[in-house]
């Protein structure tokens, strides 16, 4: 027995009887057996989440400022796919994953929201500054390829829409591709 | 002075419990309310007694459409030995209490 099993096993003790009280009791003691695991799972989850996010932001930067294979610069700078990639794909991969895991939706909801907070603080305290590349830019001129400024909220609260939207969207997935693999789940649960 | 393992009331409630309906297996919901445990209580102990060799754990499909299996608890030989014991070592001491 896994500390899974035992977890399903308490879940299921819950969902098989008729006293609500214990029933109650025994799901909020397999909740906070699983605790540290999930808390581990979501830390890394979110580290990773800003990671990527911040790499990404970087290299879009180094990229419009002349780094790179200048060729692509009208398809990705004129065009809405590296905001898409951002603001949706992201989370939406970022959910499927965790509810492959195991982590309650509840709670994945906090990764791209936590992110979208820790992000901005990210930002203010690391500065990396490469020259511009451009063939008219000002000799020496550097640009911070993690910028910060003010937030503007009206904005911030539509990608958190945008972002909630992408969430659910990898929640229906990832419940969708476990469900795929309901029998082999239930033949993992008569180990 | 450090208790020998396994001696705690709480273990032997379930112990003594699980030996009883030996070899009938027993649903976590019936051992708690049998010792009057409360989950948090209960299953890290049955965990113990699994890890350490005294239980046996496994599925059980419910009879009820609808309804996901369940865990079933029986106490392995050496877990009957231990219970046996345990129930003893009570014994001698209600008697002791009862002498002195």
């Amino acid at each position: 027995m896994t500390p899974e099993d035992w977890h399903n096993g308490m879940e299921n003790e819950a969902a098989s009887v008729d006293d609500a009280t214990w029933a109650g009791e025994a799901r909020r003691t397999a909740w906070f057996q699983r605790g540290p695991r999930v808390l581990l799972v979501l830390g890394a989850a979110l580290l990773l989440y800003i990671l990527i996010n911040s790499v990404l932001v970087m290299a879009l930067n180094a990229f419009s400022i002349g780094y790179g294979p200048q060729g692509l610069r009208p398809m990705l700078l004129g065009s809405p796919l590296p905001i898409s990639l951002l603001v949706l794909l992201i989370p939406c991969l970022a959910a499927v994953f965790l509810v492959r895991l195991g982590v309650r939706p509840a709670l994945i909801w906090m990764v791209p929201a936590l992110g979208m907070v820790l992000e901005p603080l990210i930002a203010r305290l690391v500065t990396m500054t490469l020259p511009m590349n451009l063939p008219d830019a000002v000799a020496g001129q550097q640009m911070d390829l993690l910028p910060w400024g003010r937030i503007d909220l009206r904005q911030f609260l539509l990608v958190l829409v945008w972002k909630a939207l992408a969430v659910g969207l990898g929640l229906w997935l990832g419940q969708r591709s476990l469900r795929k693999n309901v029998k082999a789940g239930q033949v993992g649960l008569k180990r | 002075m450090a208790r020998p393992p396994n001696s705690s009331p709480h273990t032997r409630a379930v112990l003594t419990t699980l030996a009883r309906t030996h070899p009938r297996p027993s649903y976590g919901y019936d051992l708690s309310k049998a010792t009057e445990l409360k989950s948090g209580t209960l299953y890290p102990i049955l965990q113990r007694l699994h890890a350490q060799g005294y239980l046996d754990a496994q599925w059980e499909d419910s009879p009820h459409p609808g309804k996901p299996p369940r865990h079933i608890y029986t106490l392995t030989p050496e877990g009957l030995e231990l219970a046996r014991e345990k129930t003893q070592d009570t014994k001698i001491r209600s008697l002791k209490g009862a002498l002195l």
